[in-house]
């Protein structure tokens, strides 16, 4: 019994690990239509990152097939960090950027642009 | 050697993140990091010399899940994959954040909503990720895998040595490798890893100190310390660790002071936690009934290890659970806090469980399934008292 219990044991605590490489598993990816827009999304940030100073404010105007039910802020900031990010350019303060991406530009003066989007500063 | 050197590696890769409040040089850090290792090999507890089974059950395990870790979708940000969010909202976030700035910047958290990032939560892990970070001399996510797993190896290889105290040394390696699925847990990037090492090897050390080896007192202060410094979950574990074993509860106020500390630092930037505001007590009615129906489909981290503790325990419950009773009471009131913060999610609580309740449960997996070994163990001298 005992010996069956250690078997059991390192059973248990092997398969987690084990199962991990299974044989065949795709790769969980993401709907691949994605990747590619997702990658130019990322490009257009880091050009905005490298554009804007510190504790800047961003309003993004992004299609809502990239929204991510709100979540896309969230994942600006990881690519963005050190900014601050509100949706939609309804209420643009002078001095505050306008990141628009695959969008139509509102009026401002073009900082940047590139990878599908522009940079722009009220 | 194999014992000092799991020590000495938890207790550098801490003392190196507190380093980037003073510097972010790469060199210096370098420099800092070689001489915080030194002198946590020499704090460090000695323990058996390892045989080679023992040294194969730590290493084996350990470099399985490094190479799982560096599997590139898994850091990729073009994957918008749902349950990698919290590396890109929470710790990989912040990590950056502090990367970019070059420093810590928690005044900036402050001005952020209570939304997905976690802002009250403490910051070793982007920290150490920083670590990492600054001395490959770029912002690599896919090290941060492979780093999170030495940690994991780190615990492994301080339970191998308290399984050495009581088993066989053959015994002690099977034993290791059973549990290394507990020490090695699957969210990389995320709290999970570091908190795990940290407060099982606290506690396994905690336990020692329990059975005589008042030497581990030192080491198991300092871990859970760290552990309380990763995420609220790990203050909470410091709590659990006090009423679990209020014999020398008092022995371990360094931890005490340093989450003291957290907390003051944390209630006067405004990094407040959403749990306990607005109507809790509401909140915590409401939700209770509904938390049966969020784990329903929920697994349990490593499941099968802990049926085959309840197993082992099972064979003599008054005896194995007397003897085991710190691993069991610690392991069973921190799961009952969680159970109560499920209570009291402002969030849709079905979600919140669905969410977390996998990666939660692994933080107690290492203490019952230490526990359960245990009951296999021959007596073989008389019992500490």
């Amino acid at each position: 019994m005992r010996n069956a219990l250690f078997a059991a044991f390192v059973v248990a605590g092997i398969l987690p690990l084990a199962s991990l490489f299974k044989a065949g598993e795709p790769i969980p990816h993401s709907d691949p239509r994605w990747d590619a827009r997702h990658a130019e999304l990322q490009c257009f940030a880091k050009g905005v990152l490298e554009h804007t100073e510190s504790r800047s404010m961003i309003h993004y105007v992004l299609p809502e097939d990239v929204s991510d039910h709100g979540l896309v802020t969230q994942r600006l900031r990881y690519l963005v960090p050190g900014r601050y990010f509100e949706a939609g350019a309804a209420a643009v303060a002078p001095g505050q950027y306008i990141a628009a991406w695959h969008e139509p530009p509102p009026p401002g003066n073009v900082v940047w642009s590139g990878c599908g989007g522009v940079l722009l500063r009220r | 050697m194999m014992f000092r050197l799991g020590q000495t590696i938890l207790i550098t890769s801490a003392g190196a993140a507190a380093l980037l409040f003073v510097t972010w040089s790469r060199p210096v850090l370098a420099v800092g990091v070689v001489i915080i290792a030194v002198l946590g090999w020499m704090i460090a507890e000695a323990g058996d010399r390892p045989t080679a089974g023992g040294v194969l059950a730590v290493a084996l395990p350990g470099v399985v899940q490094a190479m799982v870790s560096v599997r590139p979708w898994l850091w990729d940000w073009n994957e918008w994959l749902i349950w990698r969010r919290d590396y890109f909202f929470i710790w990989g976030y912040k990590a950056r954040l502090f990367y970019v700035e070059r420093g810590v910047v928690l005044r900036f958290l402050a001005t952020w909503p209570d939304d997905f990032g976690h802002m009250d939560y403490p910051l070793l892990v982007p920290l150490q990720f920083d670590v990492v970070a600054v001395l490959g001399g770029r912002f690599e996510p896919r090290m941060f895998g492979p780093f999170q797993t030495l940690l994991g190896i780190a615990l492994l290889a301080i339970a191998h040595q308290c399984l050495r105290d009581e088993f066989t040394p053959r015994e002690a390696a099977l034993g290791t490798l059973a549990l290394s699925s507990a020490a090695l847990v699957p969210w990389f990037g995320f709290g999970e890893p570091t908190l795990v090492a940290y407060a099982a090897s606290g506690a396994l050390l905690v336990r020692r100190v329990l059975r005589g080896h008042s030497r581990s007192i030192g080491p198991a202060v300092f871990f859970l310390a760290c552990a309380a410094m990763t995420k609220n979950e790990g203050m909470a574990f410091f709590v659990a660790v006090c009423i679990a074993a209020p014999r020398i509860a008092r022995r371990l106020w360094p931890a005490a002071a340093v989450i003291t500390a957290w907390l003051i630092m944390r209630g006067v930037l405004g990094l407040h936690t959403d749990v306990f505001a607005g109507h809790f007590f509401a909140r915590f009615m409401h939700n209770v009934p509904l938390i049966p129906r969020g784990l329903a489909f929920m697994p349990t981290y490593g499941s099968l290890t802990v049926a085959v503790s309840m197993i082992a325990i099972a064979r003599n419950p008054v005896v194995h659970a007397t003897r085991e009773r710190f691993l069991l009471v610690l392991a069973s009131i921190q799961i009952l806090f969680y159970l109560a913060i499920y209570a009291g999610t402002p969030s849709d609580v079905v979600s919140h469980v669905n969410g977390s309740w996998d990666r939660i449960s692994s933080h107690v997996t290492m203490l019952i399934g230490f526990a359960g070994l245990m009951s296999l163990r021959r007596p073989v001298s008389p019992e500490p008292t």
